[in-house]
């Protein structure tokens, strides 16, 4: 860890040497003007904008993209990085963490949107199966894109709970997930940038829940859902093997 | 609570221009300085009165990165109105609207009315675009133009409701075809039940939205 650590101090070091300045200045202000709107209600992050914290929060960040220029810095990141680095408390250990779980969750980030294409996809077969007639009616209104999901899918529910249960609720999903430990150990660079490269009342409804869900009921239904799920018809299906592959086992 | 009809907006333009904090003093009447920055797309919703009639505006507040942009593109359909919005104080945001303008006009229905506006007025002393440039590039390329400051609240209500007026009178004129949702425009339960010929749409289906 302290090896790390040291590894991670480099390249923190090395902004300058890795970007183009115009590239630096435009991904510095993005992150700048991100983190200064991530959790800025939580003790950690909160008070005057010369909190240390953002400042961490910022460097990890800005460090992450320049290290990996193939994804760079998106929205939604912060919000990822934010509860790691309040749970881990140190920016190095944060960081390398950070780049654990964007091993796993880089497909979000990505331009293309084909990852969020096939869990927009899996969500639609997920609810066809669970509530027919929720998805009948979400079908009747036009809104079976499932747009309304994407902050759900893309910060894996972050936002929805307040920030200890989302803490929670995060072991739980990322702990549930297969077993995928690195060869080696974690990479904390990337590789390099490729040289050529009807929402209705209802979503509104989600927004005005932003971190009010009551995490112990979800967790309860995730559970029987899930373990209705194992039984099913789908679950048997080749689109039910894909779907799995996505779905939060909650034990 | 009825209304005669319901407009839907979306709001667009960079990323901490200030969209989101628009929409939250229009609909809440506050401005909140520490806020979540918007992933994908957020909703709000208003009603307001035109001509005597209750108008309910269901208004859809994007993200302003270009990664979300695929589905920002999306909610252009289906809106009768779109606040572009810029920072007065970061000349870039002004530069982008061009490529925002191409991108609204190539995926709303073209009656869409837009409205052009200059955010955070109240910082003048970091003014970096003059308000007649503004002016300009809403008279050239036919669009409503106004500053606003989320924070003090000026002009706030009137961008909202001059877009409103817009379209009202586009009705009012026939251009937009009101049986369309496509267009953004839906007739209301207090509107079909003054008016019999009108009933047979689905407006009265939008219960207790408890917006206002």
């Amino acid at each position: 860890m302290k090896r790390k650590t040291r590894e991670y101090d480099q390249l923190k070091g090395q902004w300058a040497e890795r970007a183009s300045p115009e590239d630096l200045d435009f991904i510095r202000s993005n992150v700048l003007k991100d983190v200064l709107r991530t959790d800025r209600t939580h003790p950690y992050y909160a008070g005057s904008e010369d909190n240390p914290h953002l400042t961490a929060l910022h460097d990890l960040l800005t460090t992450y993209a320049v290290t990996h220029p193939q994804i760079s810095y998106c929205q939604g990141m912060s919000d990822i990085a934010s509860p790691i680095l309040a749970v881990m408390d140190n920016e190095a250990h944060a960081f390398i963490c950070f780049c654990g779980i964007m091993k796993r969750l880089e497909g979000n980030f990505q331009v293309d949107g084909e990852v969020m294409s096939l869990k927009f996809s899996h969500l639609k077969l997920l609810l066809q199966y669970s509530d027919p007639e929720f998805y009948a009616y979400l079908l009747s209104r036009g809104a079976d894109d499932f747009f309304f999901c994407y902050r759900w899918l893309l910060l894996e529910l972050k936002r929805e709970f307040a920030f200890e249960d989302a803490l929670r609720m995060l072991e739980i999903t990322w702990s549930s997930l297969p077993p995928d430990p690195p060869e080696k150990e974690v990479e904390l660079v990337g590789p390099p940038a490729r040289l050529s490269e009807s929402g209705q009342p209802l979503a509104m409804h989600f927004d005005r829940l932003v971190r009010r869900h009551n995490l112990a009921k979800v967790l309860h239904r995730a559970k029987a859902l899930f373990a209705d799920y194992l039984q099913s018809e789908v679950w048997d299906s080749e689109e039910g093997d894909e779907a799995a592959a996505e779905s939060p086992a909650v034990s | 609570m009825a209304y005669a009809y319901l407009f839907k907006y979306i709001i667009i333009g960079d990323t901490g221009v200030g969209k989101s904090c628009l929409l939250l003093q229009f609909t809440d009447k506050r401005f909140q300085p520490v806020h979540d920055l918007t992933i994908g797309v957020e909703f709000g919703a208003r009603m307001i009165t035109i001509d005597g009639k209750q108008i309910k505006l269901q208004i859809w507040d994007t993200a302003g990165q270009e990664s979300f942009r695929s589905i920002t593109r999306s909610y252009y359909r289906g809106a009768a109105g779109a606040l572009l919005v810029y920072d007065i104080t970061r000349r870039d945001t002004f530069n982008h609207l061009t490529t925002w303008l191409e991108d609204a006009r190539q995926h709303s229905n073209s009656n869409m009315v837009i409205m052009l506006i200059g955010n955070k007025s109240d910082l003048e002393s970091r003014r970096e675009v003059k308000k007649e440039e503004g002016e300009a590039f809403a008279r050239e390329h036919g669009l409503i133009f106004m500053e606003t400051s989320a924070k003090t609240a000026s002009n706030v209500e009137e961008a909202f409701i001059n877009t409103a007026k817009e379209i009202y009178e586009k009705i009012q004129e026939g251009v937009f075809d009101i049986n369309n949702e496509a267009n953004g425009i839906k007739i209301g339960p207090q509107h079909a039940a003054s008016n019999a010929t009108l009933t047979g749409n689905q407006g009265g289906q939008q219960a207790g939205g408890g917006c206002c």
